[in-house]
């Protein structure tokens, strides 16, 4: 009789019991759009200095394609248009544009603790990582799923992920980025979670490089829009110098 | 000419300023600006003996923005000090650029004083107008020319530029490049009427072979383009710690030049007399707002060289110093040497934007 009481007390367990995949098809699934328009304030911290860019950018085909341009005073008119794994960067200074380096594409951008990379590369984890569901914890007072992710591509960012998401919603509040060798390299917190057109939008991201000391990049989505009409001319090189 | 290109840039600016007040907030005028000063002390190759120039530019970057066309001027006014100052005189104004662009669907259309950029940005680029080099800075702005250009793309990354413009009364300087993307590669071809008898004609690339790789190569010809002489550059890039650590190295060709210092023509403000030259430059981030950079530009005829230490601080939004000095390494009749340049240059740079 005990047995058959302990049986019936696991079902429901099993029945409703959560996998590491499901949690990242979620966190997919909430992610997707088909285009994307947002405005940003970028917030670069060593110490106590602080340098404040802003930039607006367009996305596609969950950034395949990728346009940027930056509005701050120092930096107004700088663009980037990024089509697959080609980055194309145009400095208004001599009106040119250059193509840049395919290994220079995990290099700060603009100087932050965010690579190009980073800001530009947005596929389905499920699509570059093995997926294993690790436990739970609480990330700012909310309980977390913490899902580990190892790269299952030679090409994926970062070759093992540690992911904290909302159990109540289908957003990331914690990654843990590492590098070979099971090395820490960054760490990126999500906060100040949104619902923008359905989906919840992380309004607020703080990077830490691990390999600077003091260092933080703290991204604030001033606005975000998803599906809306983009032109494809846009993600043209001739855009870059217009 | 030079008198009637500041004419027509005054006027140029003025109408920018005038029409985007009358198209209100879209197209309205935004001003930037940006204020530099850069010290330069120059030590000679006599004893104790140094020259001090100092020249404070304030820049002020005019743009207006509609859907289908933009404006754009570049005016500068230059204030020299210490020795240049008896070389330009007190103060000097140079409209660099001042052009208006317009979008259509057979093409996007520039007219006015504009830069018409060929090839693989660089100092070493054979489709490179001004040949001039300046080791004390060596991203000194040029001017732009007075051009019409067309630029019409047929593909996401692939296009076609066509430029032409007056250099002198009687003479239509020209020109064409298309340009297409494939694979990892941008590829382009180069044709340019540069002047009577004298035309540049050739090919660039820039791509990724795990390492970046570039090149280029260009014929200098007469009107019945018989060739007169090429240049060439071929060059490789890759970054080490996440792009902090870049490292490029650069070799060109030019078949006009020297190959014994016994012929070279030197005279102080020309540089790049010889065949064979090589460029190193190695970038490095140490952190956000610190950044070092050394360059090393070498005379593969007479293995002189000229070795660019530089650093730059960021000290907070827009403002920046850049420490640079310039060692010429030979001290006889080698093209980088002492005699012909001094023994240093050091260049204090401090830069504010807004």
């Amino acid at each position: 009789m005990k047995r058959w009481i302990i049986l019936f007390l696991l079902v429901p367990a099993f029945l409703f019991a959560v996998t590491g995949l499901q949690i990242i098809r979620n966190l997919d699934q909430n992610k997707g759009y088909n285009t994307q328009k947002y405005s940003v304030k970028m917030t670069i911290q060593k110490g106590k200095r602080t340098l404040v860019k802003t930039f607006t950018g367009y996305g596609m085909e969950r950034g395949n394609k990728s346009f940027m341009e930056f509005t701050n005073p120092e930096d107004k008119g700088v663009k980037y248009l990024k089509m697959d794994d080609q980055l194309w960067i145009y400095l208004p200074e001599a009106d040119d544009t250059l193509k840049i380096s395919g290994h220079m594409l995990r290099q700060g951008m603009m100087g932050s603790d965010l690579s190009y990379e980073d800001m530009m590369r947005d596929e389905e984890l499920e699509d570059i990582y093995d997926v294993k569901l690790i436990g739970s914890e609480k990330i700012r007072g909310v309980d977390c799923y913490k899902v580990e992710l190892i790269a299952k591509v030679r090409d994926a960012l970062y070759a093992k992920q540690v992911v904290y998401v909302d159990k109540k919603r289908p957003v990331a509040l914690k990654m843990d980025l590492y590098a070979r060798g099971d090395r820490l390299i960054k760490t990126m917190e999500q906060s100040n979670v949104k619902t923008v057109q359905g989906r919840y939008v992380p309004m607020k991201i703080e990077i830490r490089d691990m390999r600077r000391k003091d260092s933080l990049t703290t991204l604030e989505f001033i606005s975000v829009a998803f599906n809306i009409k983009i032109p494809s001319k846009v993600f043209t090189t001739g855009n870059l110098r217009r | 000419m030079k008198l009637t290109g500041k004419l027509f840039g005054l006027a140029f600016v003025f109408l920018t300023f005038t029409s985007s007040v009358f198209t209100g907030d879209d197209g309205a005028l935004e001003i930037n600006g940006l204020l530099r000063n850069d010290a330069y002390v120059i030590k000679t190759s006599n004893p104790d003996d140094y020259q001090f120039h100092n020249v404070l530019e304030n820049r002020l970057l005019f743009e207006a923005k509609r859907l289908d066309w933009k404006y754009y001027a570049d005016a500068r006014l230059y204030l020299y000090g210490g020795e240049i100052a008896a070389l330009y005189g007190d103060y000097n104004v140079e409209l660099m650029r001042g052009f208006v662009r317009y979008y259509s669907t057979v093409g996007d259309f520039t007219l006015g004083k504009t830069y018409v950029n060929f090839g693989n940005t660089g100092v070493f680029n054979p489709f490179e107008f001004d040949k001039s080099v300046n080791f004390a800075d060596l991203g000194y702005a040029r001017e732009g020319l007075l051009a019409l250009e067309h630029y019409f793309s047929w593909q996401d990354t692939s296009g076609i530029t066509t430029y032409v413009a007056n250099t002198t009364p009687e003479e239509l300087m020209w020109g064409v490049s298309p340009t297409v993307h494939l694979g990892t590669f941008d590829l382009g071809l180069v044709h340019n009427h540069v002047g009577p008898d004298n035309n540049i004609s050739g090919a660039f690339f820039k791509g990724d072979l795990f390492v970046g790789v570039q090149g280029s190569w260009a014929v200098h010809s007469d009107d019945s383009y018989v060739p007169d002489y090429s240049e060439a550059t071929v060059g490789l890039d890759y970054s080490f710690i996440d792009g902090d650590l870049l490292v490029s190295a650069l070799y060109y060709y030019n078949e006009a030049g020297a190959t014994s210092p016994s012929k070279y023509i030197a005279t102080t403000e020309s540089f790049l007399l010889a065949r064979h030259y090589g460029l190193l430059s190695v970038v490095g981030s140490i952190d956000e707002f610190w950044s070092v950079q050394l360059s090393a530009f070498v005379n593969l005829i007479d293995y002189s060289a000229v070795i660019i230490p530089s650093t730059v601080i960021v000290l907070t939004s827009g403002l920046s110093l850049t420490l640079q000095v310039s060692f010429f390494t030979a001290d006889g009749n080698e093209e980088f040497s002492t005699t012909r340049a001094g023994d240093l240059i050091t260049m204090i740079r401090a830069e504010g934007k807004f």
